[in-house]
């Protein structure tokens, strides 16, 4: 494909994202076409911004072990189908085991009652993830 | 627009919306049990965590066996 086809497809991808980044952070934005899609993101994304007790840490680290695992099941698909080299799928890999040890952290940090500190850990697995699923 | 481009932009279109949509009903789930257990005034404990820490490992691992395989 030439380049500038490649820079145009990388453009839509962007904007693909962009739409899904505006359901996940626009108030109000949930009633928009296929933003159902993400709120029950939305919705974790807020109770995991502030985590005041032991259910909201818990379940802000189960979310962080669940988006871990649907991450790697997507990368395994995308490799096996062919759609992304083998050295993306392995790079894929690192990002989410350092992903997964952050979330191993953020859940010793709840166990303690540190709550703050889970919370800065589960946003670094965000930040993560989120440059992980623009790879792929 | 060549077809390759079109093909190109699906496919990571689809690629977005599958996460959206597998982490979407995990998501859901895991938001369904904190509900249920504060309506409950029920407290989850760290045992609840471990079947899906469980769950990701294993995806992990069988992602690095796949790739180490070639």
């Amino acid at each position: 494909m030439p380049r500038t086809e490649y820079r145009v497809a990388r453009q839509a991808v962007q904007l693909a994202g962009a739409v899904l980044l505006l359901c996940l952070l626009a108030a109000g934005a949930a009633a928009l076409p296929g933003c159902s899609l993400v709120q029950p993101q939305k919705d974790i994304a807020v109770l995991c911004a502030q985590i005041n007790d032991r259910n909201a840490g818990v379940t802000c680290v189960k979310a962080g072990y669940a988006a871990v695992r649907d991450l790697a099941l997507l990368t395994e698909q995308r490799y096996t189908q062919g759609r992304i080299s083998l050295a993306t799928a392995k790079a894929a890999l690192r990002t989410l085991e350092e992903a997964n040890r952050a979330v191993e952290i953020a859940e010793v940090a709840v166990a303690l009652g540190a709550y703050s500190d889970a919370e800065a850990r589960l946003d670094a697995v965000i930040a993560l993830l989120d440059r992980l699923e623009a790879t792929l | 627009m060549s077809t390759a481009l079109a093909v190109e932009i699906l496919s990571a279109l689809n690629t977005l919306l599958q996460f959206a949509r597998a982490n979407g009903v995990s998501s859901r789930k895991v938001l369904d049990e904190y509900l249920a257990a504060r309506a409950e005034g029920r407290e989850l404990s760290m045992a609840d965590i471990e079947d899906l820490k469980r769950q990701a490992r294993a995806a992990l691992d069988r992602l690095n066996a796949v790739t180490s395989n070639r």
